[in-house]
């Protein structure tokens, strides 16, 4: 069974990744978002013991995608770090440094607060929304931007989940892609960030992620 | 002590009473400075029993100038666990202490205590305070808290059968144990209700060991209670299931008409609701004179309540748990249970509170919502008549309180780690605490569990120069206070008039299902929502007709043992037809559908009912041991045959029974070879069973909170701490993750299997089971026992398949439909 899935949108080649990722072959670039580094320490700061692994565990996540798609470019929409500064941009930093030949760039979100000078040093470069080709890359798909007519939207920010029901009485619950005509949703990259269930209208087409491979609904 | 004693038996004569001799039996102890707990019931003079000794031994102590020394200090601490209850309480003592010209001040600390009063209280205690545990708690996380206790003699916690078997009992315990830390001839007394585990409740209060001297006295005060059924007149047109009871409304307007004051007790908040809405829809002449209370409402609304019903003002109350305790409605003559009380302890307790004139006859009403609870209405009267009560099982080594507790002794003075050991250990909770489980808890509030990450920034305890152990952070410390106590609570929504008034608390959940303009029905008013900002959602009164009732959560009680056994006997009465119980006789043509669908189980038979219907393949299996024991035995048996092949349960249950229901045919034949209720393997089957662990994870809201893990946010301010709430279940699912050995995880896996599945009595059931010949019965029509547990929405999930092949067949389904 294969477990990721094949899209094309606007003759394009997508690729939707179990690791909820979306790779795209002919720009050979990686496409994730929602990341939150830095929630769990937030949260530490506090005296809340979030465990303190989940940044790594997140960090390592992504490594290993990286090194299994090689892409040249990471594409990242919005929410990266979780909240002021604190350590775990430090260990961020380092993880950048090990991959420094790949280009990454951010499309800012809501939770993206730190000034402009850490991005620099980490080597990101930062947009509030992003145009190529027929694609309008922004964080929160329900904002107003201006753009060039006809273009599909491709945004983070919902942590998008589906609820399946099927007989008795039974009904589960997986983080998923959203595809239409007019926006493509993506599922949060990083763990302890929640899911926010959706209810796809017709014409809306949804992949759920499901114990490692790709499920169209 | 014959001068102090006689000033206070003058005063009893001057109120033309005379005390009981239990009453005397515990002043001899109290001034002996004797410790003990007192069994007596609410309403009869218990309170005297242990506040007149307080005073003797003051004036023994200063005979010449009792009536003129001030400012002494805090003599005695009053914990009680209802702020209700804790402003009756100051009034009565103030009252005497007035009367006897002594110049004491008696004062509340609860949360309801204005903060001018609360700082004043800081500089000058009042020689008697009045507290809950949680608020001892409060005091115990300020700075300098030593000297406002130096003074204290004695602590009294009231009601002790109530606390006893919750986390504020826990509380509770380790606030006395710090109190007695710090003064080692503390003298420590309880007032409790008949319970069946009345000398572990001793233990508890005491610690370990109980000082040698310490005594029970029982005031042993007899309260006729009589029961009678509100019965359906058809039975046969009477539903199978519900929990409403509303179908019986019309035959409980007699009884109110006929009736002084009536309390209508109902088991969930929007029952209580619905109640009310019906009474007076039933009934347009019962508006001003009835009320309702309920948790959810405004501290205000239910002050207003009380008091009118008090006074006599209000005839008809409809309420919930929330009047169980309280202060005494003199004027109620009647009380009217809606619904099954799960308990006998809770029914008695309620009946207790109509007739409060010693022996005078308290009349209770029992309205059953469905058929089958005609059955219990019999076992109820014969539980009332033995009093058979339940034992109130105390909360062992919960780690998320002792976390909470430890935060709370390092904002305020700081501890000495080896000290609280030894100080904990001595509480009936913790006496088995582990070196190791110390040094997690210790390692878990200075480091937040363990830490791999070098950059690391985890700061809450550390200890100071001289070794205390004290939180630093001010903004830790405000929230620690903040969030002090351990009853759950949801995210809650206030509700308030456009201009005015707050009305109460609903959960966040129910408001998000409300759009701008639905109309809901709260606190007996039908309001129109108008805006949500900042948790508050702001409404107006409205006439629109439809309208909902908020759904609490949380209402599902279990069936108590001694209420399950009862059942058991009544239905095995049923089948020997030989009694005279008109309960049993009305439900007599439900029987007969029984057995004719099926057939009347007897106490040596164990029921099994298997159906189809386009859902899918039911089977239902009836151990009348109450939801709880069901709650595991369903998970039990359903992973005991998903091992035999790959299958998905949806499982609902009642007290009566459980219902398995799956997509494809159940193997149950197969199943019942291979010894499917067998004890061996109990626990691990249970676990295993629990793949979802879902039952953990909800155990696991709790403890987070508890524990500090969750924030519930300031007070008003909700907003503010928005960036550091997180839901318990992602705490829940990254400890399981990444931290498996976090001990508060393993108290949510630990509470679920004692207190939740109840594995003691899961035992039971099953070695009973074991002597039971098993009937299984193939059956067309889903039979009266089996049609409640059908209808019932709220499942619980098993599966044996992978997920992936799951998923699939649903799509499949859903293309045939």
């Amino acid at each position: 069974m294969s477990s990721t899935f094949t899209k094309t949108v606007h003759t394009q080649t997508w690729k939707l990744l179990p690791e909820k990722a979306i790779y795209w072959d002919e720009r050979e670039t990686l496409i994730i978002t929602d990341l939150h580094i830095g929630k769990s320490g937030h949260f530490r700061k506090s005296g809340i013991a979030a465990p303190s692994t989940i940044n790594a565990k997140n960090l390592e996540r992504l490594g290993r995608l990286i090194r299994k798609y090689q892409p040249s470019k990471l594409l990242i929409l919005g929410d990266l770090f979780h909240s002021k500064a604190n350590r775990e941009w430090l260990e961020f930093e380092e993880w950048r440094e090990n991959i420094d030949a790949l280009d990454i760039q951010l499309v800012t979100g809501n939770h993206d607060l730190l000034h402009q000078s850490f991005y620099e040093s980490a080597n990101i470069k930062v947009h509030e929304t992003l145009e190529m080709d027929e694609f309008l890359f922004v964080h929160d798909p329900n904002d107003s931007f201006e753009s060039a007519p006809n273009r599909t939207v491709v945004a983070g920010h919902i942590h998008p989940g589906i609820s399946i029901k099927g007989k008795g009485r039974q009904s589960l619950r997986f983080p998923c892609f959203l595809f239409s005509d007019e926006r493509i949703l993506l599922p949060a990259f990083g763990e302890f960030t929640g899911l926010h269930t959706i209810k796809p209208d017709d014409g809306e087409q949804v992949f759920a992620v499901v114990d490692g491979s790709i499920v169209e609904l | 002590m014959q001068q102090a004693q006689s000033i206070i038996e003058n005063w009893f004569e001057s109120k033309e009473w005379s005390p009981f001799d239990w009453q005397r039996e515990v002043w001899h102890a109290f001034i002996e400075r004797k410790s003990g707990l007192l069994n007596a019931p609410t309403g009869s003079g218990k309170t005297f029993a242990l506040f007149m000794p307080t005073l003797m031994s003051w004036i023994e102590a200063h005979p010449d100038n009792y009536q003129s020394k001030e400012k002494n200090g805090l003599q005695l601490l009053w914990v009680t666990p209802l702020r209700a209850l804790a402003r009756n309480l100051e009034e009565i003592m103030q009252e005497v202490v007035d009367d006897l010209g002594i110049p004491w001040s008696i004062q509340r600390r609860t949360g309801d205590v204005s903060s001018s009063i609360k700082q004043k209280q800081k500089t000058q205690m009042p020689e008697v305070l009045i507290i809950t545990p949680e608020s001892l708690h409060v005091l115990l996380a300020q700075k300098g808290y030593p000297k406002r206790f130096k003074s204290l003699k004695s602590v009294v916690v009231d009601e002790w059968h109530e606390l006893l078997g919750s986390k504020r009992g826990t509380q509770t315990e380790l606030g006395l144990s710090r109190l007695r830390g710090m003064n080692k001839d503390l003298q420590t007394w309880g007032i409790s209700a008949t319970i069946g585990n009345f000398d572990e409740a001793f233990d508890v209060l005491l610690g370990i060991p109980s000082p040698d001297d310490a005594v029970i006295i029982k005031a042993n005060v007899q309260k006729n209670i009589d029961v009678k059924t509100v019965l359906p007149d058809d039975v046969e047109k009477f539903p199978w299931s519900g929990h409403l009871g509303t179908n019986l409304l019309h035959k409980v307007l007699p009884i109110l008409d006929k009736s002084g004051s009536t309390l209508i007790f109902t088991n969930v908040r929007s029952q209580c609701e619905i109640w009310f809405q019906k009474l007076l829809e039933a009934n347009p002449n019962l508006a001003g004179e009835i009320g309702i209370h309920h948790g959810s409402l405004d501290r205000n609304v239910r002050n207003y309540i009380e008091q009118a019903l008090h006074s006599g003002d209000l005839k008809t109350v409809v309420c919930t748990s929330s009047l169980d305790l309280g202060v005494d409605f003199t004027p109620v003559d009647t009380v009217i249970q809606v619904g099954s009380p799960k308990g006998v302890a809770r029914f008695i307790q309620r009946a207790g509170r109509s007739g409060h004139q010693p022996n005078s006859i308290s009349t209770i009403w029992f309205v059953p919502t469905h058929a089958l609870e005609l059955i219990e209405a019999a076992a109820l009267k014969e539980a009332v008549q033995d009093e058979k009560v339940e034992s109130r099982d105390p909360i062992l080594k919960p780690i998320d309180v002792l976390v909470q507790y430890l935060v709370t002794l390092a904002v305020s003075e700081g501890f000495v780690p080896d000290q609280i050991y030894k100080e904990v250990r001595q509480t009936f909770a913790f006496q088995t605490l582990r070196e190791e489980e110390w040094d997690w808890i210790l390692n878990f509030i200075q480091y937040g569990g363990k830490s791999l990450s070098r950059y690391d920034e985890f700061s809450k305890v550390e200890p100071d120069e001289n070794g205390l152990m004290k939180v630093f952070d001010r903004r830790i410390s405000r929230r620690h206070r903040m969030s002090i106590g351990t009853i759950e609570s949801a995210s809650m929504m206030r509700v308030k008039y456009m201009k005015g008034s707050t009305l109460g608390r609903i959960e966040e959940w129910f408001i998000s299902q409300l759009n701008v303009g639905d109309a809901f029905w709260f606190a007996g008013r039908n309001l129109e929502l108008v805006r949500v900002k900042d948790l508050t959602a702001y409404v107006r009164k409205t006439k629109g007709a439809s309208s909902k009732v908020p759904a609490w959560l949380g209402g599902r009680m279990s069936l108590s043992s001694n209420m399950s056994d009862l059942l058991r006997k009544k239905l095995q009465d049923a089948v020997n037809n030989t009694h005279d119980s008109i309960d049993l006789r009305t439900i007599e043509p439900i029987f007969d559908i029984q057995r004719k669908r099926s057939i009347l189980p007897g106490n040596d038979q164990f029921l099994i009912e298997k159906s189809y219907s386009k859902e899918g393949c039911h089977c239902f299996f009836f151990p009348f041991e109450g939801r709880y024991v069901h709650e595991g035995m369903s998970a039990l048996v359903a992973h005991r045959i998903s091992k035999l092949m790959p299958i998905t349960f949806s499982i609902a249950m009642n007290d009566y029974g459980f219902e398995l229901l799956s997509d494809q045919d159940i193997p149950i034949e197969e199943a019942l070879k291979h010894d499917l209720f067998s004890e061996k393997n109990l626990v691990r089957d249970i676990r295993g069973s629990l793949n979802s662990t879902e039952l953990a994870k909800r155990r696991f809201r709790g403890i987070s909170q508890i524990a500090g893990l969750v924030f519930p946010g300031y007070p008003g301010n909700q907003k503010k701490s928005r960036h550091l709430q997180m839901s318990s279940g992602l705490f829940f699912d990254v400890f399981s993750e990444h931290e498996p050995d976090n001990l508060l995880l393993q108290q949510a896996h630990d509470e679920v299997l004692q207190y939740q599945l109840d594995e003691a009595r899961l035992r039971q059931a099953l070695q009973r089971i074991h002597k039971q010949e098993v009937v299984l019965k193939h059956v067309d029509r889903f039979s009266p026992f089996a049609f409640p547990i059908f209808v019932d929405r709220l499942r619980e999930k098993l599966s044996s398949e992978k997920l992936i092949d799951r998923v699939k067949k649903m799509q499949k389904q859903l293309e045939e439909d």
